[in-house]
Order: structure tokens, then sequence, then C-alpha cells
């Protein structure tokens, strides 16, 4: 018996499983990770692990027990879907912690938070001063969203009337020295345009081109793969390997 | 036409990937019959166990090693459906059961014998 072939059959096994398990439960483990979420992922990726390595038993079973594991996520997605006070139930709702400029005692020992913990996550949406907060809300997956108080928002064009012009998303048109013609197709544009856009700023093919990208406003970004810099700045502050 | 197909592709070929991986883990109870006189595990066990009750220690000692060669061979296709421990305790038994055949020690044997029975049978679960 070859243990380590049988581990990298096993292991094959788990890591395919696990990708297409994942694939099923969706984007919702990663963006709105609730507690439970959390738990449940480590327990899956835990019993992954099992299914490669322990071989005192078969790898069915684990396997049984990675696929009941997921089954019952898939279950308690879909209850929380169709029916919300289950929902309600299950992920928990956000908790106001700053109302109206005052923090809620209450509800900080309710989380089991201390008035740290919310200065902390402040401080991580670059609010350093409680004062300047009017609301902030915990939200179910651990995050908070705070809505500073109006003095201490950021101005924007809308409160100085100035017009501005509409900025979407930009087209990636040539991607590691590749035209991504299938775009160029999508904003209406050939290859022969953008030839021409490249050597008007000096470039002779799309392979001397890393990035380029069409910003909403027709205006072209270029990065080439030779770049410009004279001296690079060193963002290491010790001596060693980089 | 092209739609369809990739849809298809898009979720068949996760569900034949699952499918295939299934049929793996549950190949033991296929994959430990005999496919020859060499690995025919079972029938080894019996023609020991026939030679030990009679007191035909001659035959037994050449069917014990014939016995532990066909396991060796099954052990090679079963080991990724089966765990290693019920492995062990087979392989265990068979030397042990060597041991007795060679002592010729009929109570020792057939013990062996039992619980390598025991063990082959329940071997996938």
């Amino acid at each position: 018996m070859d243990q380590a072939l049988v581990v990298v059959v096993r292991g094959i096994i788990a890591f395919t499983s696990l990708l297409i398990f994942a694939r099923v439960l969706g984007k919702q483990q990663i963006s709105q990770l609730t507690f439970f979420e959390y738990v449940l992922g480590i327990t899956i990726g835990s019993m992954a692990a099992s299914l490669t390595t322990d071989l005192r038993a078969p790898a069915w079973p684990h396997w049984v027990g990675l696929l009941t594991w997921v089954l019952a996520a898939l279950a308690v997605q879909w209850v929380t879907l169709k029916w919300r006070y289950a929902a309600k139930y299950i992920d928990g709702e956000p908790t106001v912690v700053i109302m109206n400029g005052q923090v809620m005692e209450k509800a900080l020992r309710t989380l089991r938070y201390r008035l740290s913990d919310l200065l902390e996550l402040l401080r991580t949406k670059g609010v350093f001063d409680l004062s300047e907060v009017e609301f902030a809300v915990l939200e179910a997956n651990g995050s908070l969203s705070v809505l500073r108080k109006s003095q201490h928002q950021p101005l924007t064009p809308k409160d100085l009337n100035l017009p501005t012009s509409y900025k979407g998303v930009s087209t990636e048109l040539i991607y590691d020295g590749v035209v991504v013609d299938q775009n160029l197709e999508q904003v209406g544009l050939d290859r022969s345009w953008l030839e021409a856009e490249l050597k008007k700023q000096g470039i002779q093919s799309p392979e001397e081109v890393f990035a380029a990208t069409l910003e909403t406003s027709g205006k072209l970004y270029v990065d080439r793969y030779r770049d410009r810099v004279k001296r690079l700045v060193d963002a290491s502050d010790f001596k060693g390997p980089s | 036409m092209k739609k369809a197909f990739y849809s298809i592709l898009y979720y068949g070929v996760p569900v034949v990937i699952l499918a295939v991986f299934v049929a793996a883990m549950n190949s033991a109870p296929y994959l430990k019959r005999s496919f020859g006189p060499h690995d025919d595990v079972p029938g080894l066990m019996a023609a020991v166990e026939a030679h030990v009750a009679a007191g035909r220690w001659d035959q037994a000692r050449t069917d014990v090693e014939r016995l532990i060669a066909a396991w060796e061979t099954v052990t090679e296709r079963i080991q990724f459906s089966v765990g290693r421990d019920k492995l062990t305790r087979i392989s265990a038994n068979l030397a042990r059961l060597r041991g007795a055949v060679m002592a010729e020690d009929r109570a020792g044997a057939l013990v062996e014998l039992g619980e390598a029975w025991e063990q082959w049978d329940s071997l996938e679960r």
C-alpha cells in the first residue's frame, strides 16, 4: 500500500469536490460572511483535510460528511431566502450602536462589544473622533457602517453645484500584451482604431503594452512593459531578501 | 445550439466528476472480487481453512503464501476506497496465520482465519 499515492488520489478528490461545492454555495460565503458561515467554512475545510490525510478511515464517510455540511448550508441559505423570520433568527440583524451621535451602551452590552472594539471599528472606517458620527450600525456580518454628521461629510461636486460628466467602468482593451477583441467589439471599436491610438502615443505594437483600458470618457489609458521611471522608490525599510 | 452545449458542459462536467469520485470511493465491493486464480482471496482462505482442518500442513503452507500474494494484489486495487486500518488488520491476520501454519497450530490458524473472514466481509463498511 503506497500511502503517498493514496493521499494524492484522495487529495484530488477532496480538492475538486471542495471546488465544486464552493461554487454551488455561491459568493455569499465570501461577501457576507457571518460568524456561522465563517465556522461553516472552517468545518468544511477541515473535513476536506481529513478526507485527504486521515487514511485510517475510508474516503467515503469523510466525503459524505462534507456533502452533508454543504447540503445543510444550502438548506439554510434557501430557508433564509424564502423566510425572512428565519433569516432574522439565523443570520441576526443589523444593530444600531450609535444613534444621533450617542453610543447605545445597552446594544453594545448585548453584542458583547466594548467601547474599545467600537472605536477600533470606527478607526478602520477613517473615523478618529466619536463626535463626528451621527449613526453607526453593526451589520450582521460584523462590519460597521458609519454615517458621519453632515458637517463632517466630504464635500461633493453636488454640494458646490458643479457639473460632472458620466464616469462608468473602464473596459480592458489590452491585457498582458494581448488585444481583447471581445471587449473591442463590445465598445464598437476595432483593431485599426486601437493601433492608431497606440501610434499616437509612440507605441508600434500592442505587444509593447502591459495593460490598456478605455475610460467612459473615451480616453485610452496605456501602461507599457517598459516603464519610464528613472529611479524606483524602494518601499523596503530594512536590509534583507525582497 | 452552442449555448446549450456550453450549458450542458457547465453543469455536466462537475456532475460527471462527482459521479466518478463517488464510484471510485465505493469501488471496494467490486474491486475486492477475484479477477483470476492469482487474486482469489476468499477462495484461498477457504482452501487454507480446509487444509488446516484436515491437518494437511504442507498444502496449507503453500496456500498461505499464495493467499498473502493474492491479498497484496487486491490491496493495490482497493487501497483508495478502504481505510488503512482494515487493510493493516487483514495483513496482520495473514501474517499470524502464516506463523500458526508453520507451527502447525490448528487452533491459532483457525482463530486467525475466523477473524480474517470477518474483516474481509466488512472490508468496505
